[in-house]
């Protein structure tokens, strides 16, 4: 009796399982839907990712005008030998590494700040406005940031610029000086983005345990030193990866930003790396070099963000890869 | 004790009242500053009058900004290039997001083949290079799909994708919907957090976007708003006052006719940030702790 039952259930089990079988063949079918939907984008990066990547092959060949864009005769390191003695490359790469070390010393801490400072806004309505007014110089145009910069800033008639004579300062063309650029550069990068960066830092925060804030309270710390005693300790480790991370970008700067700002009269600590490409490739139509400039920079660039994550894997247990 | 407390609370009180005052007005003054600036007259202007409020109340600058030919048919080419980049790019992002975030065979090769382009890229000569070599210099298509995806952005969408609840769309399949038909039906319209922040971030990006029509235009009736904005600042493109008649002169000066520039073009981001406020801090959040 058991048995037949036993062969009863089987067989039912059997025709499900057939059943089940023909769905997952179906299924199994509609996943040349999924390929399909991949096609157009994968051939996307195949053209417009790859084949720049590939095309940097034009750092070793000689350019004809009108002939390939991948170059017509190989060579060598030609181009490479050129920039390399070439002191104003120098000067854009120490100009661009320098750069970047001022941003990495100044605008985490400020992010870092911020948020701990916001998050000690009690109220929550108050404090997501905060937030969100924060985040609004985010999303406004480098062409226009760099406006705001030369109007304030302007000698003659600049509100800013007229608080420092007042001040007693000599009328100053900051947006004209070398030795300016780097801090209006780094000032203008914080007035934009200090409200956005801090928001993985506002995560950070939020996801710290509240009984930690309870046991404090308990034993009678105040608010200053929950804030050095659990709070900064426990973003520690965000903060780490944040600064590991953003070594990588060592070799990149607001290229955009900097273009704008820059002038044939503070070029001496404005010309980076990706300026000097601009100038050299679309402005001179000296293709060949400046892909070798690029090119360099790009593979310094992998080079620093190779070890960035090896150091990141090392102290951290967050690797990009 | 009691009292020791009550006066940290107190002090922590106008401590951050002073920060929210100083965050408030440090990001506010200058746009308070220019749109009083774009009021002024052009002598209270250049004698550096101008604080908070117009000094010589005028509208003159914007009437030459809304009149200039060429100003106008930049807002349309930003329009244009906004829109159609904006679509291409959440279309492109999508269907590269959604298969990506199925268990399907060969993915983690196809993740690797676009996470890659993150670190590599080819750099702005070989791109630009690539550009022309297509025969995409001058065209609108020259300047946008270069951007198409953002591998960053697409890393985002596939988390999104992939926390996406299994059984609404396996119920789906089973009801007869192909996976093509159950992205565009039902997880799409079910993805609004999603696709309200690529679209924020998209939109933002094209409407700012200026160096590559630098680069990849020639023709300056195809220049967007933002180029020509870069060259009224830069003083390149002047519409100063040789063009304009003895009356406009005595209103209009380059500071006014930069701040209005500079007010007409950032407004309409700011107008368009507040509606998807609450999408993409979520989707910001999301792809910051996850990516």
């Amino acid at each position: 009796m058991e048995r037949t039952l036993a062969i009863g259930t089987n067989a039912v089990a059997t025709i499900e399982r057939k059943g089940r079988m023909r769905k997952l063949a179906g299924i199994l079918k509609k996943r040349r839907h999924y390929y399909l939907l991949l096609t157009v984008p994968m051939l996307y990066f195949a053209v417009f990712c790859y084949g720049p990547i590939v095309g940097n092959v034009l750092a070793f060949r000689k350019y004809v005008p009108g002939g390939s864009i991948y170059g017509e005769e190989w060579v060598g390191l030609r181009y490479f030998k050129l920039f390399l003695g070439d002191a104003s490359f120098w000067r854009a790469f120490n100009n661009t590494w320098t750069l970047n070390v001022y941003h990495l010393i100044f605008t985490v801490p400020c992010a870092i700040a911020f948020a701990l400072l916001v998050n000690e806004i009690k109220a929550s309505k108050l404090r997501s406005a905060v937030q969100a007014i924060s985040y609004f110089p985010n999303f406004i145009s480098a062409v226009v940031v760099v406006g705001l910069m030369k109007e304030l800033l302007s000698p003659t008639y600049g509100m800013v610029s007229q608080a420092f004579q007042r001040l007693g300062m000599p009328a100053t063309f900051f947006m004209n000086e070398p030795e300016w650029f780097r801090t209006l550069y780094i000032s203008s990068e914080i007035w934009q983005f200090t409200g956005w960066n801090s928001i993985i830092f506002f995560a950070a925060i939020a996801s710290i345990d509240k009984q930690l804030y309870e046991a404090a309270a308990m034993d009678g710390a105040g608010r200053l030193r929950q804030m050095f005693s659990i709070t900064i300790p426990q973003i520690m480790p965000t903060v780490v990866v944040v600064y590991i991370l953003s070594l990588g970008h060592l070799m990149s700067v607001a290229f955009e930003k900097v273009l704008l700002m820059y002038t044939p009269s503070n070029s001496q600590t404005a010309d980076v790396v990706e300026t000097f490409v601009y100038r050299i490739g679309i402005v001179g139509s000296n293709y060949s070099y400046a892909t070798a400039v690029g090119f360099f920079g790009g593979v310094l660039g992998l080079i620093v963000v190779a070890g960035a994550n090896y150091l990141s894997r090392k102290f951290t247990r967050y690797s990009l890869y | 004790m009691h009292s020791r407390k009550s006066l940290e609370r107190s002090a922590f009180a106008v401590a951050s009242g002073a920060f929210i005052a100083l965050v408030v007005g440090c990001v506010l003054f200058p746009f308070l500053h220019l749109l009083a600036v774009s009021f002024s007259d052009s002598a209270s202007n250049m004698g550096g009058r101008v604080r908070f409020l117009p000094v010589g109340w005028n509208l003159e600058s914007y009437k030459v900004i809304f009149t200039h030919p060429k100003i106008l048919s930049g807002f349309l080419n930003s329009l244009l290039q906004t829109s159609v980049g904006t679509l291409v790019s959440l279309l492109m992002m999508t269907i590269c997001a959604y298969p990506l975030s199925k268990r399907i065979e060969g993915r983690g090769v196809l993740i690797w083949f676009v996470m890659l382009t993150m670190f590599f890229t080819g750099g702005m000569i070989p791109t630009y290079m690539l550009v022309k070599g297509l025969g995409l210099l001058d065209t609108l298509w020259g300047v946008i799909l270069p951007f198409a995806i953002t591998p960053y952005y697409l890393m985002i969408m596939i988390n999104f994708f992939s926390a996406f609840p299994e059984q609404i769309e396996e119920a789906a399949l089973i009801d007869g919907l192909n996976p093509i038909q159950i992205l565009f039906r039902i997880v799409l319209p079910l993805s609004k957090a999603i696709v309200a922040t690529m679209t924020l971030f998209m939109v933002v990006f094209y409407w700012n976007n200026w160096f590559s029509s630098l680069i990849y235009l020639n023709s300056t009736d195809k220049y967007p708003i933002m180029l020509i904005v870069r060259n009224i600042i830069d003083g390149a493109q002047m519409v100063d006052g040789s063009t304009l008649g003895g009356e406009a002169k005595k209103y209009v000066s380059t500071a006014s006719l930069r701040a209005a520039s500079i007010m007409v073009t950032t407004l309409p981001i700011f107008c368009f940030i507040p509606f998807i406020q609450k999408h993409f801090a979520k989707g910001a959040i999301l792809g910051a702790v996850k990516g």
